[in-house]
């Protein structure tokens, strides 16, 4: 019945006509590693959200405290002392000034201008303390997680790709290093260098670089046996270009994502030294000391809390949902 | 599909918090029973308890060694010497039977007591006056390590107390002999007006000889290796969590103790004490700055003024600080009402002189600080007056200097606000915050490595001598490199004239005004106070101006 | 396998000694002497010192040190009068360790349960919400949290006991708080580890085979992602019990972590060397377990004889 008569006859075809290197071209356009990893990066919307934050809050640290016309340590306890927060258009989230029994405390301290996120019991703007603890934390994390990088590379580098003995002796160090808890080193190096920014940031070297340093070697472990790199020592690279060639670039991801991961490491630590009493001096802020203060005044004046602990739970979900991102986003395995 | 997978979440979640829930129940059953029948039975037949929380762990139980508020406190419950405060702070008899009979004998001053016959250890040996030898040659034994306060021998005057210290004597030499069982002498070389609050000083409290040396190095570690005579016995001490003192049923005054038991705990988190409060955990808790401000207005709170005084030591090591119109300047330059009132806010009061307000009286019964004025004040003309003149004279424009504080919580706000206050009213001066802890503080004191200290001092005993005689050339606690032979003069004289309270007071008073107001050798902060909560059933719950902070013998538990 | 970890053992004592070494010399350097203080004068320190061999050069000090460790020897505290710091110790780890166990008990099993079920689920809301959970978990600083729960459930509610030491229901809202750090990593931990898994060839001929879906999530799928959680679990334990210091602080518990702390600001030297050698000893014990059990565990490693390279 639906036999359709086969008049498809051979002059219907034709040969294409495909020259030799038309064959080996590549129809969808070329994509690298970093933009194959971006590309999958931009799809994870968690991801993108903590990439944005984390922009946010860096411009909002370095721009936001020339908002106000104070300085960090601009007091005045008789006239503004524990000012709360007062918002103009947002008086109905409750930034309005206004304490527990609803009293007006500008009102009450005859005071005009409007302090965003209140003053503390100095009469500071916790608004300009706040983002510039911001900025003192993150850079601090930030140095801190270079430096980490940077020796950990290079460790690790070194170990795994030389081998043999050097690794031996190199892995003996780590092991001997990596038993003495984190607390103690941290705590006993701080004591001896003295308080400050310096000697928190070469304390959280000291015990940090040594993970960076684990993940770097088991990778080179990994990549020095494979094909590419024997055929370029095939080739005749020399050591230099094996490493900074084809080595590096292909840990790269890996030292990145444990990066993002180290950096809210390195920030909540340092949190945590403030609330020992190890941290950034006085009047300078930071956001472990600012919320050490906050949870001191918690059941007093919660706002002094509130700010710096959301910035601070803000800063870490976001590298923490970006670390995440980046991870899947540079695994091949993850590749749909 | 979807649906199920979420009820599956759910009912994992449910089963894992009513596990939770469960174990809590069935564990926690018992002692749940016991808290209501505590809080019913306190309604209808309330008991003889009382329940605190302490900062710290005893330290040590023995006191010819201590040196600390927490050991005073405890010592002041379960031991007991000559003399004691009562709620009046007023010190009273205690182991001694009413006042000593004294004697002109050369240029010494015998000293004769008699003892409480009934008074026994909690072990059922008498107490006696050789308890009392055994502990102080003790003190002054040069051999005792750490012992801290022995200089308080030599500050009463007991004869051959400095010479055995500085390893000169034998400890039998020390001016004390129990001449029978409840008779002790002590004999002192000069006439000391405020012996009573030195006897009432755990270092000059009694040990039992016999039970101290069989425990050997053992003595004192647990309760089992203590001995007590005070109204009170350690019945249980868990170390760094807490220990309970009980009624001593042993006490030769026990019918005037009213109290059964004192349940104490070693809660270090203020916020925590304060929960602790607010959930009827506790009677009694310290407040500090704005937890005043928040529950100020409730019936429980209380502020009192206490008798410590806080200020800068200026190191005159420093170039700078040589110089009197700099030290001047500084300690002028800063608005110290407003740093009482809005941030230490506990009842603390500007500190105008070294002597704190109310502590003691002149012979004509003046206030020691009223007789003396005010020697220090806020005055920002002035300061400014004093800064000038003092750069001017240094040839300098700019000074930096650093300033030493201790590293507590309460404090960095503090300082921030007094330096803050010096850099904005004194042009040029650049001040830079070092919070060390207190073992550090100590050391860079000792050492003068520091430009300007904060520091505080509370009274030992009831004398203006007590807070001036720190500062005479040389002395251990001077550690600020100040010498003024006028001042030196002055305390050397007061300390030899005991017997015309007038002279002496003239000589005190004097010696103070050249400290404070000519030398500014210190710049004055404030006279602490102290702000609490404390649950109006305590009858007579209150601190001691000086001594151990507590006398819980007097105290009693309302109904409630 | 014994050569192995006899040889393992060798090492960890190796270790020991450079740390009691480093320790020793750095908790020299520091500033400040535990004798300070405002009352004792310069002879009476220097009695003090001369008791504890602190007037000796600090290599004799240390060879005293470690003779008397091999003795199981310690030391006495410098602050609570001569009291032996193995007596302290102990007498301290217990609630630590109490409440870390219970958090790490209590925080694996969440931990895991929200891990798998966010693979699962993975792309879904109930993934998100099982991620910021544990997001959250690690964001908000424990003692932010442990203030809030004492505030909240203890003082308003009434429900627990607001702080100190006891039965069960005095361990619940500290071990909560610590937990919360747990649940957060293992979590997170335990997702990456059952995409993992669920994307391997194995799983598919499992599924391919016609088991059903429980079979190959339970028997195939969590069996083998939680081989991996063994090594991020020992390093935890050990965080948590010594780590705990700020909780113990809020709950008053009589820790350990908080006597280190307390052992550096009083500069008493034979306790920081005691309380630092117990977290190093638990550490590295603890990483030496792990390393054990995972060879046990996992079938893909052999430790000891059947190394290559």
């Amino acid at each position: 019945m639906s036999v359709v008569n086969d008049n498809i006859t051979l002059d219907m075809f034709q040969p294409a006509q495909i020259s030799a290197d038309e064959s080996d071209r590549i129809s969808a356009p070329s994509i690298g590693f970093w933009k194959d990893a971006w590309l999958r990066l931009r799809k994870n919307k968690a991801a993108v959200v903590g990439l944005f934050f984390i922009v946010l809050i860096v411009i909002m640290a370095i721009v936001a405290p020339m908002l106000s016309k104070y300085g960090i340590d601009d007091q005045d306890v008789v006239n503004r002392q524990n000012l709360y927060p007062r918002i103009p258009g947002l008086e109905w989230l409750g930034f309005d000034g206004k304490d527990s029994t609803g009293m007006d405390t500008y009102e009450l301290n005859g005071v005009k201008q409007n302090f965003w996120f209140g003053t503390d019991e100095l009469g500071r703007d916790i608004w300009v303390r706040v983002w510039a603890g911001t900025r003192i934390s993150l850079i601090i994390a930030l140095i801190a997680s270079i430096g980490d990088c940077l020796i950990g590379v290079a460790y690790g580098g070194i170990s795994a790709y030389y081998g043999g003995l050097v690794d031996n002796v190199m892995q003996r160090v780590i092991e001997i290093l990596a038993g003495i808890p984190n607390l103690v080193l941290i705590i006993l190096f701080i004591l001896w260098l003295g308080g400050g920014m310096t000697s928190i940031i070469l304390a959280l070297i000291i015990s940090g670089w040594i993970g960076m340093a684990r993940i770097v070697r088991g990778q080179v472990l990994k990549l020095k046996n494979q094909e590419f790199v024997l055929a370029s020592r095939t080739l005749g690279s020399s050591d230099q270009r094996i490493i900074w060639k084809h080595l590096i670039p292909n840990v790269l991801g890996q030292i990145i994502i444990t990066l993002m991961f180290t950096i809210p490491g390195a920030i909540f630590f340092e949190a945590f030294l403030s609330f020992i009493g190890l941290g950034i001096p006085a009047p300078a802020a930071s956001l472990g000391s600012l919320n050490q203060a906050g949870f001191e005044n918690l059941q007093i004046y919660p706002y002094m809390a509130l700010f710096p602990a959301l910035i601070l739970s803000i800063l870490m979900i976001s590298f923490n949902l970006l670390a995440d991102g980046l991870r899947d986003a540079f695994d091949p395995r993850m590749r749909k | 599909m979807k649906g199920k997978a979420k009820w599956s979440i759910l009912l994992s979640l449910l089963l894992v918090f009513s596990l939770v829930l469960a174990a809590c129940s069935s564990g926690g059953s018992s002692s749940d029973k016991k808290d209501n029948k505590t809080k019913t039975s306190s309604n209808d037949n309330y008991k003889q308890v009382m329940n605190l929380a302490e900062t710290e762990e005893i330290p040590t139980m023995n006191t010819t060694i201590a040196d600390d508020q927490v050991s005073f406190i405890v010592f002041n419950q379960v031991y007991e010497g000559l003399y004691t405060m009562n709620e009046k702070d007023e010190l009273v008899p205690a182991l001694a039977v009413g006042d000593p009979q004294i004697e002109k004998q050369g240029s010494d001053y015998v000293y004769t007591f008699k003892l409480q016959p009934n008074a026994k250890w909690s072990n059922g040996d008498p107490v006696t006056a050789n308890d009392f030898v055994y502990a102080w040659q003790k003190v002054v034994d040069p051999k005792t390590k750490g012992a801290s306060y022995n200089y308080l021998f030599p500050t009463l005057g007991i004869k051959n107390a400095q010479e055995i210290i500085d390893g000169k004597m034998p400890p039998d030499q020390l001016g004390v002999k129990a001449v029978d069982d409840h008779t002790l002498e002590v004999t002192l070389t000069k006439e000391v007006p405020y012996y009573k609050s030195l006897f009432a000083f755990p270092t000059f409290f009694p040990q039992n000889k016999k039970f101290v040396e069989s425990q050997g190095k053992n003595y004192g570690l647990e309760v089992e290796n203590c001995v007590f005579n005070g109204p009170y016995v350690l019945d249980s001490w868990d170390h760094n969590e807490g220990w309970v003192y009980k009624k001593n049923p042993t006490y030769w005054d026990k019918d005037n103790v009213h109290i059964d038991q004192i349940n104490v705990k070693v809660v270090k988190d203020l916020q925590a004490r304060i929960n602790l409060y607010m959930g009827g955990k506790i009677d009694a808790v310290g407040l500090s700055k704005n937890w005043v401000a928040k529950y100020s207005d409730r019936d429980d709170f209380r502020k009192k003024l206490g008798t410590s005084v806080y200020y800068f030591k200026f190191n005159e090591k420093n170039k700078y600080l040589k110089n009197p119109n700099i030290r001047k300047a500084i300690s002028m330059g800063w608005d110290r009402q407003a740093y009482v009132d809005k941030l230490l806010n506990n009842g603390s009061v500007v500190a105008t002189g070294l002597i704190p307000g109310g502590f003691v009286k002149t012979a004509d019964g003046k206030d020691f600080r009223e007789a003396n004025g005010d020697l220090q004040n806020y005055d920002l003309e002035k300061a400014k007056e004093y800064w000038q003149k003092g750069l001017d004279e240094l040839g300098v424009k700019n000074v930096e200097l650093e300033i030493l504080a201790y590293d507590g919580p309460d404090y960095k706000q503090n300082i921030t606000y007094i330096a803050n206050q010096l850099q904005k009213n004194l042009p040029g001066l650049k001040l830079k915050i070092n919070q060390q802890e207190f073992k550090v503080m100590l050391d860079l004191e000792d050492n003068l490595k520091y430009d300007i200290a904060t520091a505080g001092w509370g009274p030992d005993y009831q004398d203006p001598m007590t807070f001036l005689d720190m500062f005479t050339t040389g002395n251990g606690n001077n550690q600020m490199a100040y010498s003024n032979p006028e001042y030196d003069k002055l305390i050397k004289e007061a300390g030899e004239k005991a017997d015309d309270p007038a002279a002496r007071d003239q000589l005190l008073l004097q010696a103070e005004k050249i400290l404070i107001q000519d030398d500014a050798a210190l710049g004055l902060m404030y006279q602490n106070g102290g702000a609490s909560l404390v649950q109006p059933y305590l009858v007579n719950f209150a601190s001691h101006p000086f001594g151990p902070d507590y006398s819980f013998k007097f105290m009693s538990v309302k109904k409630h | 396998m014994a050569r192995y970890i006899a040889g393992r053992i060798g090492y960890l004592i190796i270790t020991l000694f450079i740390i009691a070494s480093f320790t020793f010399l750095l908790m020299q350097l520091l500033p400040g002497s535990p004798f300070n203080s405002e009352k004792l004068t310069a002879d009476q320190i220097q009695i003090l010192k001369h008791e504890y061999n602190l007037d000796d050069p600090i290599p004799i000090q240390f060879i005293h040190y470690i003779g008397g460790m091999l003795h199981g020897d310690f030391g006495v505290s410098f602050t609570y009068d001569g009291r032996p710091v193995s007596d302290l110790i102990v007498h301290r780890i217990g609630p630590s360790a109490t409440i870390g166990f219970e958090a790490v008990v209590f925080g694996t099993i969440v931990g895991l349960l929200l891990g798998i079920i966010a693979a699962l689920k993975r792309n879904t809301y109930i993934d998100y919400l099982a991620m910021f959970i544990a997001v959250l978990g690690i964001s908000i600083p424990s003692f932010v949290f442990a203030g809030l729960l004492q505030y909240y459930i203890g003082v308003k509610l009434e429900w627990l006991p607001i702080a100190f030491w006891g039965g069960f229901k005095f361990h619940i809202m500290p071990a909560f708080s610590l937990a919360v750090g747990v649940i957060a990593n293992i979590a997170r931990f335990m997702r990456t580890e059952m995409l993992d898994v669920l994307g391997q060839d194995y799983i598919v001929t499992a599924t391919a085979k016609g088991l059903s879906k429980a079979s190959v999530i339970f028997k195939h799928s969590v069996r083998n992602a939680m081989i991996p959680i063994v090594t991020i679990l020992g390093p935890m334990v050990v965080g948590i019990m010594t780590g705990s210091l700020v909780i113990e602080q809020i709950f008053a518990i009589p820790g350990i972590g908080d006597q280190f702390v307390n052992s550096i600001t009083k500069r008493d030297y034979p306790m920081i060397m005691g309380t630092t050698l117990l977290f190093s000893i638990l550490f590295l014990v603890v990483i030496l377990i792990v390393d054990i059990l995972y060879g046990v565990i996992d079938p893909r490693i052999r430790l000891g004889g059947g190394r290559k390279s």
